[in-house]
């Protein structure tokens, strides 16, 4: 039998088929490297397949490499995008075949416009840069980081044009306040709608008082968006306009603010422990004299022996000379340290990603003693992991516990400065206690009883004795699932929660003024939010002229909170702060629960590959609004026009240009159970003065009848908002300017429309107020040098807005809040928070005419409008009609930005400017009365009213000498007369908030004997340096704290700091 | 199953099974407000009124009243310029409000409404007595006020003028008596703090009150005394019927003056008028209405806080937490008759009455003669803290005070609120505001 052989071609045949089966059995490989134009490999750099959600992430030196499963490549035609932050990403179209080795290289061009760059646009949407039709302030996580600021929101302050941040006071743990372009709302708090990775947060402020008290008295408090570890945060996008943040209807009428937390990227586990430690002191204090003694008339007061009560003013004998004074501001303070710290580790592979990390900061005050500190812990883990090519899932929780212990300030007889201030020069605040262990003060020097008021507190006292400690837990994040059945479709679900209990326990001791029996309060607030979001995102491109998507989404939203409240009275035991303690309890309780429902869609059309529509609507109901009221539509739609890609780039000279325009619409929802009148258990109160009854007295419960009328067709307030811009890159891309225009009315704003108190009802609440805002908004960024060694950037920024009252349906104004600083309202014509208050007669003001019964048109014939009106005593004299005294808003802010990178080393600095707003400098007119005030040195003064006010004057004792003393300080003269106007003082700014110097060091023999990739290593300044007219304490500042939309009010407030910072950071 | 429906399994049904609740929007908590009370029963109005009615009537107005005719002084901050007249339509505008809103008219016409509708007599008398007090006290400060068309849906109400008033709080009061006299039904019981729900000392009240205002009247139109006389011949009894307030040493119970002096110590002091004028008569309720100060003294200052370097503050017994303030009383009803006699029959008329009442106050009979300033006097004195004594003076011009340094004549009345006048184009503005009210045509001069 023949031996059967094998035909050769017949074997090469069957060779080749098996290796082609084999090969079409195995995977293709992806393979290259990525420089950047200088040749130096990049590192991170993605490089993926698109709509196939395959690829890697470039290695140290520029590589990468990934296999795409046998079973997807299929011959088709692929594109292949490298992408990183920073560089114009760069796509390839290449052939997948099975088996096949494919080698991409890349080189990547430095993208200073951001162009390509992936913009998240909210509620689950997103786009680039380019086809953005509104402006978008985007703030990165080298600029948060730089700004060595804990609080999210004063890491913010200066980084986006008409992006107003202001923080309370220089404590730690104090609460900041922010406003984007100008006040919508008369009284609602203001605050724009936070979110993270998708989930609103709470990021309210609670506090013991009523919100429109809040931060009049007792301490500061913390804004819940303070909870969050700057150093966890990637990105923060600033939904400044109506049209970017209509996507959120009815909870985004002051604006948005997107954060997006970090996450981990494929490739080697990095750690990374960023290690920050710095020292702040108080940057600006008040003005006191240190000539002049205790008593009145010049008189000192004569102190009769044990429990004696001297007068609480320093109107007394000039000091003999040698007589030991005290610095009775700065004796208060020293320097205070915080440290910083976080770990975080990241990584994860082609499926699964992970970021973790957790962090610690401490900060102890400036304010001496033991209860001025604030501790944060935060816990952060966001990973996400890819079940099917066509199926991720998420998940992304974060814990955070804050801890703090804040001093009494403001308007408060127990507060820090309100006695400190006022004390006289030649008494000694220390000891606060006596040899027996008594409370004593300037105004109850010797003390023989100890539950009795002081007057005030001795600010010792305050610090040592009246502790105010706030424990806050919480949690959290969202898991999320994101489905692409193909190419064209993707449906993204979140749903998300948010939990915060934030425990209080305020404490005044035995013998404190306020409460001379001692006081505890205690409380606790709770929020839950739950947010379920549905999206679904249908994308065609049908030809390169003309794509198209269509997003569809559902949200559900609920809010629940809860406030226990409990205040004991007439302590037991001096020592223990808890109600068991107490004699008598008055508990307070308050629940709410808001829950929304809406839907939304957004269609997007790309055309001709540079004019890019977009139009959306979201529909909303809420429970808040009235029942005829249920359901409103928000419409936004815009359009950007990327002409450049019609003209040409113009010879480098104008790289990008994009024409912008936007309209949109916004809301804000009006508080919980409005719509419905009711009967009250709040107290009877004696005016502002602090004496009130409860409804329920001996044992008999109480009620009376709201002032507030329920309103049943409430609804939204509303903003309606044109955009219109200008982006240009310039000079071959070494300078870009973004310019933006907008105009904008918020109608339907809601607030309590005073009713005559005739009618049984002090107010109604209404959709009744009209007010517009329309601003310019200028960025300027320039790099004038760009190399691989050396690169210096400027940005310069400038904004301004306008604000104006138009219409508040016939009432003449609307107040802003109560008690004894009623001063912020709406008032028809004026800016909102326009503060009332009381002036001298003046001429050319309509209907002001002296008590004195002269005919003021007469006397003021000829004469300039605001003549001082003087009387026949020679002092000015009270107009008895209140007025508008002062305007807190800013003419414009700026900020001015540079960042230097010369190899390893970066040198950047920070500097914000507000030109123009007023503050009422109380702190000053009180100190005045009492006698204390620097200004009062110049007692015994002769002078006129002209001169002294430095002003044209009138009237019959127009030119007559006076003696400005005591009398004229404790009448008119000073801050407990009626007249206001003259403690409004302007605040403008400008501050060097940020400068730093950092070095990183990477070096072989870290890498290889340490095992660190790079160490940084920064010295930085923050708030180093105010230049500024304002006479008192740092005039960023507010009493009001961070939710009242009432600005530009100073009374006794607790400082401002500056810090240096030393921050070193480790990298693996 | 294709992609896009197991699309909607994985991720849509959450969706729908939280869509499937019909009420997402609606609902307990959602549209009813946790918070607050939708019904009230008249019982628990009645304990809110008087709550708020104590806070008026011993807050502010009481305080600005007790400056102004100088048995205090303000010694510092707001209520120095306060002492001195200098004043807006800031000062007292939440005690205008307080006239009229929860606490005031409006409850006390719900209670009305409640007790009418059930027939219970006792109850709506004394919701019109409380009526009668706090609109009659008001127009006795501010003159012309809204009434007629307030509390009833009228947007803007109008002023009526202040004799209109005063005539429908004399009818008011007439109502009240009629339905004491009745004395039909449960009445009040416990939550009537002041006499507990019993009748005939509310039917008292009732006439010492018209007494009262018949006699605010009396400066215009000198009838009005023979008309206080027949009511005050049935008004207060015995001191044992005194009108007090009530409360207790709990924080949110505790007297107003008490508490005023807690939060803002030093703000007011004695009066140097009213320190000097007890000294003069021996009188011994100069220490129980005055404490020493650090040198043991009793001192007062005057109008402008000044006269004494550490004048006296109130006494202990005054600024207990639970002290009762003194509103209708007694010797006032003996007061009234005395002045009103005095004006109809003469001085011998009038003697028994202030001699009863000093007699009351530990003091002999009065020595000298018996005129219309020394009846006042004794008024004055004896209704210490009380509004009414600023009534008197502007009626009267007794005691003879001179006003505070710088200033020509003590204010005639108060100003309206501004929250008022901001939403109710009726009032005028602060300069078109008379300077004296239509009872009162008279100014004083400071000259006996």
């Amino acid at each position: 039998m023949r031996q059967k052989r094998w035909h050769p071609i017949g074997l090469a045949a069957v060779l080749s088929l098996l290796s082609a089966i084999v090969a079409a059995q195995q995977p293709a490989a992806v393979a290259g490297r990525v420089n950047s134009v200088s040749g130096t490999p990049l590192p991170s750099v993605s490089v993926f397949l698109d709509g196939m959600s395959i690829g890697a992430l470039s290695t140290e030196d520029g590589r990468y490499t990934f296999v795409v499963p046998a079973g997807r490549a299929t011959g088709q035609t692929a594109t292949l995008t490298a992408r990183i932050l920073g560089y114009k990403p760069q796509s390839v179209q290449i052939t997948l075949t099975a088996g096949q080795q494919i080698t991409r290289d890349f080189v990547l061009v430095a993208n200073p416009l951001q162009l390509g760059e992936v913009i998240i646009t909210g509620a689950g949407t997103v786009t680039t840069r380019e086809k953005l039709g509104n402006s978008i302030n985007t703030v990165r996580a080298d600029e948060i980081v730089r700004s060595n600021e804990a609080n999210i929101v004063s890491a913010i302050a200066g980084k986006a044009p008409n992006v107003e941040v202001q923080s309370t006071s220089g404590e730690p743990g104090s609460g900041s306040y922010i406003r984007i372009r100008g006040p919508k709302t008369i009284q609602g708090t203001g605050q724009p709608l936070f979110v993270v990775d998708g989930v609103p947060i709470d990021n309210s402020t609670n506090s013991l008082t009523l919100l429109e008290e809040q931060g009049v008295s007792q301490t500061v408090n913390t804004n819940r968006a303070a909870d969050i570890n700057p150093s966890d945060i990637q990105s923060v996008e600033i939904l400044k306009g109506a049209a970017a943040a209509a996507i959120y209807g009815s909870r985004a009428g002051q604006g948005v603010v997107l954060i997006t937390t970090k996450s981990g990227r494929p490739g080697p586990t990095r750690y990374s422990l960023r290690s920050s430690y710095s020292i702040d002191e108080v940057n600006k204090g008040i003005p006191l004299q240190r000539s002049f003694g205790q008593g009145s008339g010049g008189v000192a007061p004569v102190c009769a022996g044990p429990g004696c009560r001297v007068s609480s003013a320093t109107w007394g004998p000039e000091l003999p000379s040698g007589t030991q004074t005290y610095d009775h501001f700065n004796e208060l303070f020293d320097n205070g340290y915080s440290s910083d710290n976080t770990l975080s580790v990241s990584g994860g592979n082609e499926r699964t990603s992970f970021y973790l990390s957790t962090g610690l900061l401490y900060q102890d005050g400036t304010i001496k003693g033991p209860n001025n500190h604030y501790q944060r812990t935060t816990a952060r883990l966001k990973a996400t992991h890819r079940l099917r090519d066509d199926l991720s899932v998420g998940g992304n929780i974060a814990y955070a516990d804050g801890r703090g212990s804040f001093i009494q300030k403001g308007s408060n007889v127990s507060g820090l400065l309100l006695g400190a201030a006022r004390t006289p020069p030649e008494f000694n605040n220390q000891p606060y206690l006596d040899s027996t262990g008594l409370h004593r003060s300037f105004r109850y020097p010797r003390p023989n009883e100890l539950r009795v008021g002081r007057g005030y507190d001795n600010p010792f006292f305050v610090i040592n004795e009246n502790p105010s400690d706030v424990r806050v837990g919480r949690a959290y994040g969202n898991v999320n699932v994101d489905y692409n059945p193909n190419e064209w479709l993707g449906l993204k679900y979140t749903l998300g929660t948010d939990y915060s209990g934030d425990d209080r326990i305020e404490g005044l001791a035995l013998g404190s003024s306020t409460q001379p029996q001692g006081r505890v309060i205690s409380a606790s607030f709770t929020t839950l939010q739950l947010d379920h979001n549905l999206v679904a995102t249908g994308t065609r491109t049908f030809s390169p002229n003309f794509g198209a998507s269509l997003t569809l989404g559902q949200n559900l939203n609920s809010r629940r909170y809860r406030q226990i409240y409990a205040a004991g009275f007439q302590l037991i035991s001096p020592g223990q702060f808890q109600l068991d303690n107490a004699v008598t309890v008055d508990p307070d309780e308050f629940e709410s629960l808001i829950h929304t429902s809406s839907t939304f869609g957004q269609a997007t059309f790309d055309l001709f590959d540079q004019l890019y529509l977009t139009a959306a609507v979201r529909n909303d109901g809420s429970s808040t609004f009235g029942e005829s009221e249920r359901r409103h539509w928000f419409p936004k739609a815009s359009a950007a026009w990327t002409f450049t890609k019609y003209t040409g780039d113009l010879g480098g000279n104008l790289t990008f240009g994009k024409l912008r325009a936007a309209y949109g619409e916004t809301g804000q929802e009006p508080l919980p159970y409005q719509t419905l009148s009711a009967f009250t258990q709040d107290n009877l109160i004696d005016g502002g003065w602090g004496p009130l009854l409860s409804p329920t007295q001996g044992g008999q419960g109480g009620l009376t009848t709201g002032n507030i009328k329920g309103q049943d067709a409430l609804k939204p307030e509303r903003t309606k908002e044109f955009e219109f811009g200008l982006d240009l890159g310039l000079f071959k891309e070494r300078a870009d300017l973004g310019l933006t225009y907008y105009t904008g009315r918020s109608e339907d704003v809601i607030f309590l429309l005073p009713l005559p108190p005739s009618t049984g009802f002090s107010s109604q609440l209404a959709n009744a107020g009209e007010i517009s805002n329309r601003g310019f908004e200028a960025t300027l960024n320039i790099r004038p040098v760009t190399t691989t060694n050396f690169n210096w950037e400027i940005g310069l920024q400038w904004a301004r807005n306008r604000n104006r009252v138009e219409d508040l349906r016939g009432a003449e104004f609307v107040p802003m809040y109560f008690g004894n600083f009623g001063q912020g309202a709406a008032v028809k014509g004026e800016a909102v928070g326009s503060h009332l208050g009381f002036d001298f007669v003046r001429c050319g003001v309509a209907d002001a005419s002296p008590a004195d019964g002269a005919d003021i048109a007469a006397v003021c014939a000829g004469a300039p409008n605001g003549a001082l009106y003087v009387g026949a005593d020679g002092f000015a004299v009270l107009d008895q009609t209140q007025r508008i005294v002062g305007d807190p808003n800013p003419d414009w802010t700026g900020s001015l930005r540079s960042v230097v990178n010369w190899k390893k080393w970066q040198v950047s600095g920070l500097l914000d400017v507000k030109q123009g707003g007023d503050i009422w400098n109380g702190t000053r007119g009180a100190l005045i009365f009492f006698g204390t005030h620097k200004d009062t040195e110049i007692r015994g003064l002769e002078t006129t009213m002209g001169e002294f006010y430095n002003t044209p004057v009138v009237g019959p004792g127009a030119n007559q000498t006076v003696t400005i003393d005591q009398g004229w300080f404790q009448g008119n003269g000073g801050g407990f007369g009626d007249v206001t106007s003259t403690f409004y003082e302007d605040g403008s700014f400008v501050k060097l908030r940020e400068i730093s110097l950092g070095y990183t060091l990477e070096t072989r023999w870290l890498r290889d004997r340490v095992g660190l990739s790079s160490v940084d290593l920064r010295i930085a300044g923050r708030n180093l340096k105010t230049w500024t007219d304002y006479t008192g304490i740092d005039p960023e500042t507010n009493l009001a704290g961070s939710e009242t939309s009432v600005r530009g009010v100073d009374y006794f407030n607790n400082p401002q700091t500056r810090s240096f910072v030393f921050t070193v950071g480790l990298n693996r | 199953m294709n992609k896009f429906a197991k699309a909607v399994l994985v991720v849509g049904l959450p969706a729908v099974l939280v869509t499937s609740c019909d009420n997402f929007l609606t609902g307990p908590k959602l549209t009813t407000d946790p918070n607050r009370p939708q019904l009230a029963e008249a019982g628990q109005l009645l304990v809110g009124v008087q709550a708020a009615q104590f806070t008026q009537f011993e807050g502010l107005l009481a305080r600005v009243a007790a400056m102004w005719t100088q048995q205090l002084a303000g010694t510092a901050r707001q209520h120095l310029q306060f002492g001195q007249y200098d004043i807006t339509e800031s000062t007292a505008t939440s005690q205008f409000s307080q006239v009229y809103l929860g606490g005031g008219l409006i409850d006390v016409m719900k209670i009305e409404d409640i007790t009418d509708s059930v027939g219970d007599e006792l109850f709506g008398g004394i919701a019109r007595v409380w009526e009668a007090l706090i609109v009659g006290t008001a127009a006795s400060l501010w003159g012309d006020i809204p009434y007629s068309e307030s509390v009833g849906g009228v947007l803007e109400p109008s002023l009526d003028g202040q004799s209109e008033v005063y005539a429908a709080v004399q009818a008011k009061l007439d109502t009240a008596i009629t339905l004491l006299e009745s004395g039909q039904g449960a009445g009040p019981g416990a939550s009537d703090l002041i006499f507990g729900g019993d009748g005939d000392k509310w039917l008292e009240v009732a006439h010492t009150l018209k007494a009262r205002f018949y006699l605010h009247l009396a400066e215009a139109d000198p009838a009005n005394y023979q008309l206080a006389i027949i009511e005050a011949q049935q008004g207060i009894s015995s001191p044992a019927g005194d009108f007090t307030s009530f409360h207790t040493s709990s924080q949110t119970e505790a007297n107003i003056w008490h508490q005023f002096d807690r939060e803002r110590a030093g703000d007011i002091a004695a009066g140097e008028f009213l320190v000097n004028l007890l000294k003069s008569r021996s009188d011994p309720r100069l220490a129980l209405y005055f404490a020493p100060n650090d040198d043991g003294d009793i001192e007062g200052a005057g109008p402008s806080g000044t006269g004494s370097e550490s004048p006296s503050n109130l006494s202990a017994e005054r600024l207990d937490p639970a002290f009762r303030q003194p509103i209708i009383t007694w010797a006032e009803n003996e007061l009234i008759l005395a002045e009103a006699k005095f004006s109809v029959s003469g001085a011998a008329a009038a003697k028994p009455h202030v001699d009863a009442v000093r007699a009351d106050a530990g003091l002999g009979p009065l020595a000298g003669a018996v005129t219309l300033q020394a009846i006042i006097l004794e008024k004055y004195i004896a209704l210490f803290q009380n509004i009414e004594v600023y009534n008197d003076y502007k009626r009267t011009c007794f005691p003879v005070l001179a006003p505070a340094p710088g200033k020509t004549a003590i204010p005639g009345r108060v100003l309206y609120g501004v929250d008022e006048r901001n939403a109710n184009s009726n009032i005028p503005d602060p300069q078109a505001q008379p300077e004296r009210n239509d009872n009162d045509p008279n100014a004083c001069t400071g000259v006996p």
